[in-house]
This record gives C-alpha cells, structure tokens and sequence, in this order.
C-alpha cells in the first residue's frame, strides 16, 4: 500500500498531478474520519481535510520519503485539525454536539436501531471532544484509527513512552466519561 | 504470573489478539485484571462502535478547485501587473514622479529658508545683552513679527518679548501699597489708561517693609512719568519676563508697560528687590499692593 503511495509521490514529482489526484482518493476518507474523530462537526472536518491535502499539495514536491506518506499525512491532518479546533472552540462550546443526521449508520436494523447507533455514536464523540488535544490525538489515532504506538509517536512528535502514558490518561478519562454518562 | 497485567496486554485481550496461556490463566484467578478487562471490552465496544466516516461526495471536486483557483499572492500580482505591457510602464512612470516629487520638494524648501531667515535678520538687531542702559535697550526695539516669526525659540534664548494683544480689563480691587499704608487712596489700576496708576518711587522698599512703604510716599512725584509723557518703550526679555511670572501672572502689557501681579508670599523679605536687581530691573519697575488682595502685589515694569 505504502508502495503505492510513493509511486503516486514520483508521478507528481515528476510533473503528473494525477498522482496527486491518486493520493487523494486513497486517503480522503481516512484522513476525514480522523478529523472528523477529532473536530467533532462534518463541516469543520471537510475544512480540515482539505487544509491538510492543499499542505500536502504544496509540500509533495519536498517530500523525502523519510517517513510513511501517511505518517506524514496524518501530521498534518492533525496539527491542521488542532488549528481549526482553536478557531471554533468559541463555536463549538455554544453549539449542541453534532448529532450528524447523514452519517452513515447502518440502516440494516431498523429505525430504531439506527437511531440507536447515532446516539452511541454522538454520545462517545462527546466524550472524545471532552478531552484535551494532547490527550484526544493519541486516543483517536490509536483507538479509533488503529495506529500502532511507533507511528502515534512519528505523528505527534513525542516519545514513545509519552505516548502510551497519554494514551492511558485520555482511556481513563474516557472511561470515567462513558460510565458517568451511563449513570 | 504474579504481576497484574499491563494496560498493553489488557488493551489486546480487549481487541481479541492476545493468545498468551500465562496471561489467560492470570486473569481466571485475579479479579480485579478481569475486572480491568471488562471495562476495556466495554470501552473498546463503545469506540469500535463507531462508523467510519466517509468523505462526503465532492471533496476531490472542491479541492481540486481550490488548489486552482489562484492564490491571494497570485491575485495581487495579477491585479498590480497583469498586463504588464500596460501596466509596468505605467508604474514606471508613476514611480519616476513620485521620486521627481521627493527630490523637488525640498530643493523648494531649501530656497524659501535663506528668504525667510533675511528677512527676519535684516530690520532687528541681534538679541540684546542683558539690560544695562535704557535708552540703549529702547532703541533696540524689536518689531513684533520678528518675535512672532522665532516664537518657537524663545524660551531657550535671552528673546526679547514685544507687547501683546489688548487683553481684558484687570479687576478693580487693587490699591496701592502707600494708599493701604496711609489708609487715603484705593488704587485702581484702570489699564485702559495706564498712565492713570500712582506708582511708589521705592517700590521694593514697599514691600519689604511697611515702613518702607510709608517712606516710599515722600517721593511719589519724582517716581511717576508725567501723563502726557509717552512711555519708554518695553525692553523686557522673555527670560525676565518668565522669571517675573513666576511669581504670579502677567495681567496686561500695554503701551510699552508690563504689569504683573505676584504673590506677596513668594516675595516676601527683600526676594523681590533683589530678583528685580538681578535682572537688571530694580529702576525700572514700580511696585503697588491690593488693599482688597493684601496677599499680592502689582508691579509695573516700563
């Protein structure tokens, strides 16, 4: 996969934007479901996501190889993600969470059940929104997007053993959220 | 195993990928790694439950436009240059009169200078030393517009001031110290009419002492200029003039004469008497006193 990704790379290097156009085929959805997990709200997450792939486009012509395209991606979905969280902070605290009624739960149960997942759904991003930047990105990246600890760590540019203790700070805070919520 | 097991090992045992038999035994005997592991199912429930989140439809579309739509830097440089066989020598040209501007501008300034500063130069002598000869000063009378026109430096030069616009009436409550003295004559300083004032021929006597005032009275004639006389013109330099004015306020210039009226407790003992002999105006000034503002005086400098 990553293969193809810097495949993609050299074709726009080498002048072919639809290498570029590839990139964002492969990795749009991704990279908006990261930011959606860490803004909370469609709108803010599409901004987001087109911020990151519009860095991407201006930096790929430098990019090295040195790290995973995706790794590299995803710092900067993140840090574009965290920019645009400050910004509507104001926003978002007047706002009521984001219930989203286009997301894309499975309508195989009925109704009922739909209506059910979507407020799992809104529930559990409520959560996430509550916790604090250092705490929600390791969480989302790991526990939502499945990303091992190594590249949690390439992406955040902190250590190792930062990572896993923030990681097990935001599960607490998590848990304490979801069980709280429960009562 | 002794240890309880790490938040790691929890974490894939909730996910369902650890297949380690010592761990598993581990958690059939300790309850509270099985209790931890029951909350990180149900956690991992709650955060597995979530849907992935899809693009929505026309991302690709909207990036692509605005990767090309023309950045704001590529806007301006359209907007300033675009077309630039038009514009760049029309902003050749702007340029080369706003630089013949910046060069002619003070070329004009620079002419009109020496004009200003021989003119101002040419009628008025230089400024005067300080005062020692009367006539001398009067002769070397500056016209107004010279003290007009070098205002701005007056305060750090020995400049001499010129008589000043007619200012109002001064209130009518003053007498004259010897009138006080003698309890005969209020004095009412109409400054309409200058000449109208009774001046005490040894006015810092007066103030220095009550007996003074009263042998002041002696030569009161002698003191004052006749009433038809014209007055000497004023030779007063703003720095006398501001070291006067500390001690009170100018209340009129007229006709030459400059009267002020000063505090009698910044004045007291002989401080008076001798300023006005430091600035070389001890013959020159004639002293009167309020009966209705015994704190302060009234001093006429010609």
């Amino acid at each position: 996969m990553e293969d193809w990704d810097l495949e993609y790379v050299q074709w726009f290097k080498e002048g072919r934007e639809q290498g570029f156009n590839r990139l964002v085929q492969r990795h749009q959805d991704r990279v908006y479901n990261l930011c959606y997990r860490m803004l909370g709200d469609a709108g803010d997450a599409e901004e987001a996501a087109q911020e990151a792939f519009m860095k991407v486009h201006r930096g790929l012509k430098d990019f090295r190889a040195e790290a995973k395209f995706s790794t590299w991606l995803y710092r900067i979905a993140v840090n574009v993600s965290l920019n645009i969280r400050q910004s509507s902070r104001r926003r978002s605290l007047r706002e009521a969470p984001d219930y989203d009624l286009e997301s894309a739960a499975d309508p195989a149960g009925g109704p009922e059940a739909d209506l059910e997942a979507r407020r799992q759904e809104a529930w559990v991003q409520r959560g996430i929104r509550s916790l604090p930047a250092e705490f929600r990105v390791p969480l989302v990246l790991r526990d939502i997007e499945g990303r091992d600890y190594e590249e949690i760590a390439e992406i955040t540019g902190a250590n190792l053993g930062t990572v896993r203790s923030r990681l097990h700070r935001a599960r607490e805070k998590m848990r304490d959220f979801l069980a709280e919520e429960k009562t | 195993m002794s240890e309880h097991l790490s938040p790691e090992a929890l974490e894939l045992w909730a996910m369902g990928s650890a297949d380690s038999a010592e761990e598993r035994r581990h958690l059939d005997i300790c309850l509270e790694c099985a209790q931890d592991l029951k909350e990180a199912k149900e956690y991992f429930a709650a955060l597995g439950g979530l849907p992935s989140r899809k693009a929505p439809p026309g991302f690709a579309l909207r990036l692509r436009a605005r990767l090309d739509a023309p950045s704001g830097w590529r806007k301006l440089g359209a907007a300033l240059f675009f077309p630039w066989y038009f514009k760049v020598p029309m902003q050749l040209v702007g340029a080369a009169l706003v630089a013949l501007l910046i060069w002619a501008l003070p070329a004009r300034l620079g002419k009109s200078v020496p004009l200003q500063l021989a003119q101002a130069e040419n009628p008025a002598p230089s400024p005067a030393p300080p005062p020692a000869d009367h006539g001398e000063m009067a002769e070397k009378k500056i016209a107004p517009e010279r003290s007009e026109n070098r205002r701005g430096k007056l305060e750090e030069s020995d400049e001499l001031i010129s008589p000043e616009p007619p200012r109002p009436p001064v209130p009518e409550n003053l007498a004259m110290a010897r009138g006080r003295a003698s309890g005969a004559r209020a004095f009412s300083p109409k400054l309409e009419n200058p000449q109208s004032l009774q001046p005490m021929d040894e006015p810092v006597a007066a103030i220095e002492s009550p007996s003074g005032a009263a042998k002041s009275a002696a030569s009161e004639s002698k003191a004052e200029p006749p009433a038809s006389a014209p007055l000497p013109s004023i030779m007063l330099s703003l720095k006398q003039d501001s070291l006067i004015r500390a001690l009170g306020f100018r209340l009129d210039i007229r006709e030459g004469v400059v009267y002020y009226e000063l505090k009698t407790s910044k004045v007291a003992g002989d401080s008076l008497a001798t300023r006005l002999q430091n600035l070389g105006l001890g013959d020159r000034t004639i002293v009167y006193s309020s009966s209705e503002s015994p704190d302060s005086v009234v001093i006429k400098v010609h």
